[in-house]
């Protein structure tokens, strides 16, 4: 009996909570409620014909009926449908074989009593298997043993006692049914209602999928259906991969991995590709769902729709980039006289050199030299104009130098940084080669570096830093500046889109939450240190990307 | 012999580049040249030598040139001959001159007429000031009826600094570069009083802020009546302005 209940219980621990299950659930538990109130009010007929016996009989199997809504409570729901079975079959067998030739109630009644059980059974394999071989086996015992309820005692009985007995526990039963009725059967639809309700709204506001732990789709919404182009039945089985548009790299989803199987909530923008091959956008939370035991047993990813805002942001990007582009220019125009005064003053001394005949191979090749030099500075900072003016979110991932990302980067804005006092330093560090997008790295420094400038502008002491550190296969580049942190109030609107704290006119407020979706489709991770007494931003990110199409786990 | 042999130029760039090939040019001019890469590295060098003209320029980090023009100016206005360099203008011509800067080039600039230009303002005035110093391309006659030089000062019609004057002035505009003839003539006698010939080095017109309409006018040649008059003037009050940008 224990290995019994052990099983029992397995099986009511595999059972999880689908659509269908819960309205079956909901169901059977209004089933069990009226079988006990059929029950009961037969037993109020059997009392008015004087049938006391019978009546007496009906009460037990009506509480049997309410003990397995109780049971469906507990989330108990095979041992539910077990009592059903044995009560239904115990009442009919009692019937049949003690009262089936007065009463009427022939014994092919039986083996009809277990069409319900067929039924519920039917939507799950194992409340089918179980309750239909309990109920054969009930039934063999039964018929083996030709059991027969000893009703003497109460037959016995005179008919006075035996109609105070039956009024006095009907009236209780009908007292106990109705108590039952209110707290367990409103209670039950209320939540059962409020449960389909919230179930109702979140399908109808977002992409709703169930996953397995291994990420195979187990259930999918109709805007799930609807974004993605896909059937049902392509989506069932399949990993998420099959929505994965290539736009992240493998890093990205194994951060999302580490995280969910972490059993923590996973949040993050996706770029996702229809059937037809269409990219949208989605703002996405995987919540994995816990047993009791905290093992996890299916994601619930819950996604919204957010590529217009995608389109709007990349819109005012491009505008905040021009921007900024036009307020870099006249530092950049400063940046790029100087080489050029350099190569016009080398290249007028030279000429008169050669004209006065004084002009030695060694002399020349030195002036020479120098003018080389100088051209090939004003071919960086040309390079570092066209890195910021190129919109580079299609590029392919290559490996390029630190180093290099960060000369691109200086040649924009080394000289306003000058000119306005602040010091910029880099901390040496040795070399780093990762795989990036070149050009969206040095945004994402170019608005950290633009950021700590508008912040610290005002101040007295002005300095911004970069420390680079690498760790294993990690890099962190931190951005240190002279102010003094952001207050806590707004730190968790930071890196929302469209928040800022520059007045009207002068920031988009898409800087750092563009920053921080860059750096996540790097694989890394853009956060802000609030231990740090200065503000100090921090970008992690690995330094190799893997290719993410062969991904076949990939949740997205 | 070179004129600028024996002289000391200070040359002040952030820019290496820069700084060597402005050292390199006025080496090979015959002068001895000392270096900074910063405002505040040039004073040292200011308090430490004789120097007889300064070359900066104006954006460098750790003091900038125009800090390091008004440390200097307070210290002596008339020596060195103090001459800013600017690749963007950080500075307006009106501003410059009147903090006292002698003169303004852009990056990248002709290098022969900076030589010429440091040489030139590195002559004692009644050379600096002769005939013929420039061929005068466009004449713009202006003439003032006043009494006398200081009649014209208090009756704020121009002001005269140490290398050129500002003229209240409400005609046509006069473009930049452009060459002024200039003569101040006496009411009565109409006999002139002041006059020379010049460089219209700014030109202020309808201009927003309180100060009057005018011309900034750098002297390039003086007529000997009014080169003693300025050379008077120099020895009694040395004002800081190469050329004001405002009335006394």
């Amino acid at each position: 009996m224990t290995r019994w209940f052990n099983r029992i219980t397995i099986a009511a621990s595999e059972v999880d909570l689908s659509e269908d299950l819960k309205k079956h659930i909901h169901d059977s538990n209004l089933v069990s409620l009226i079988f006990g109130l059929i029950a009961l009010t037969y037993g109020l007929i059997f009392a008015l014909n004087h049938a006391y016996e019978m009546a007496l009989l009906t009460i037990p199997i009506a509480c049997f009926f309410w003990l397995t809504m109780l049971l469906n409570k507990m989330r108990l729901y095979t041992p539910s449908r077990l009592l059903i079975c044995v009560t239904l079959n115990c009442a009919v067998y009692i019937y049949s074989t003690t009262f089936g030739r007065t009463s009427g109630i022939h014994f092919w009644f039986f083996p009809a009593m277990q069409i319900p059980f067929l039924l519920f059974g039917l939507r799950e394999k194992i409340g089918l298997a179980t309750s239909t071989l309990f109920s054969v086996a009930l039934f063999l015992f039964l018929w083996s043993s030709n059991f027969k309820l000893n009703l003497l005692p109460l037959v016995n009985s005179t008919p006075n006692q035996l109609q105070f007995i039956s009024a006095t526990m009907i009236s209780l039963s009908f007292i106990i049914s109705l108590l039952i009725v209110y707290y367990i059967a409103h209670d039950y639809l209320r939540i059962s209602n409020v449960h389909d309700m919230n179930f109702a709204a979140l399908d109808k506001s977002s992409i709703v999928a169930f996953t397995d732990i291994s990420g195979k789709i187990t259930y999918s919404n109709a805007k799930f259906r609807e974004i993605s182009g896909y059937s049902n039945q392509e989506l069932i089985g399949k990993t998420h991969s099959i929505v994965n548009s290539g736009h992240h790299p493998a890093q990205f989803f194994e951060v999302l991995w580490s995280t969910i199987l972490s059993s923590n909530i996973w949040e993050g923008e996706i770029c996702n590709k229809a059937k037809d091959g269409r990219l949208y956008w989605v703002y996405s939370t995987i919540i994995p769902m816990t047993s009791a035991e905290g093992k996890i047993e299916q994601f619930a990813v819950i996604r919204h729709d957010i590529t217009q805002r995608k389109q709007a942001e990349q819109k005012s990007f491009e505008a905040s980039r021009l921007t900024s582009l036009g307020e870099m220019s006249a530092g950049m125009a400063h940046e790029i006289n100087n080489p050029v005064a350099v190569i016009q003053g080398k290249a007028a001394q030279l000429l008169k050199l050669v004209r006065n005949k004084q002009a030695t191979p060694e002399k020349s090749v030195e002036q020479l030299e120098k003018i080389i030099y100088e051209t090939e500075r004003i071919a960086k900072i040309i390079k570092g104009l066209q890195t910021f003016s190129r919109d580079g979110t299609k590029d392919a991932f290559k490996s390029v130098e630190l180093s290099a990302l960060f000369d691109d980067v200086l040649g924009l804005c080394q000289e306003r940084f000058k000119n306005a006092q602040v010091k910029l330093e880099i901390k040496p560090f040795p070399k780093i080669v990762l795989d990036a997008r070149a050009i969206q790295l040095v945004q994402v420094f170019l608005n950290l570096l633009n950021n700590s400038f508008d912040a610290i502008s005002s101040t007295l002491d002005k300095w911004i830093r970069i420390d680079v550190s690498q760790v294993g296969e990690r890099i962190q580049i931190a951005f240190i500046d002279s102010g003094i942190g952001v207050p806590p109030e707004i730190t968790d609107k930071l890196m929302q889109p469209f928040f800022t704290t520059k007045e009207v006119g002068k920031g988009t407020g898409l800087g750092l939450s563009i920053s921080k979706g860059i750096i996540e489709d790097h694989g890394g991770q853009l956060s802000l240190d609030k231990n740090s007494p200065n503000t100090k931003f921090i970008i992690e990110l690995p330094r190799q990307q893997k290719l993410s199409h062969d991904d076949g786990a990939a949740i997205s | 012999m070179s004129p600028l042999a024996g002289k000391v130029i200070l040359v002040v760039d952030d820019e290496l580049g820069y700084r060597e090939v402005l050292a390199d040019e006025f080496n090979m001019a015959g002068a001895t040249v000392l270096t900074a890469e910063s405002g505040s590295k040039a004073i040292e060098h200011f308090n430490q030598h004789k120097i007889d003209a300064i070359i900066s320029d104006i954006r460098m980090p750790n003091g900038d040139g125009i800090e390091f023009l008004d440390r200097v100016k307070t210290i002596n206005a008339k020596i060195p001959v103090f001459m800013l360099i600017t690749g963007y203008s950080d500075l307006s011509n009106e501003d410059a001159y009147d903090k006292g800067a002698e003169a303004l080039f852009s990056k990248p600039c002709n290098l022969d007429d900076l030589i010429n230009a440091v040489q030139q303002k590195l002559l004692p005035e009644e050379q600096r000031w002769q005939r013929q110093m420039y061929s005068v391309t466009t004449k713009l006659v202006v003439e003032l009826k006043a009494p006398s030089i200081a009649q014209a000062l208090q009756a704020r019609v121009l002001n005269i600094g140490r290398g050129g004057m500002f003229l209240c002035y409400e005609g046509s505009p006069i473009d930049i570069e452009t060459s002024i003839t200039f003569s101040l003539r006496n009411l009565d006698s109409n006999l002139p009083i002041f006059e020379g010939v010049g460089i219209c080095r700014w030109f202020r017109h309808h201009d927003k802020s309180d100060l009057p309409n005018g011309v900034g006018i750098e002297f390039t040649q003086l007529e000997e009546q009014s080169l003693q008059t300025m050379q008077k003037m120099l020895s009694e009050n040395l004002p800081m302005a190469f050329i004001p940008k405002n009335l006394s």
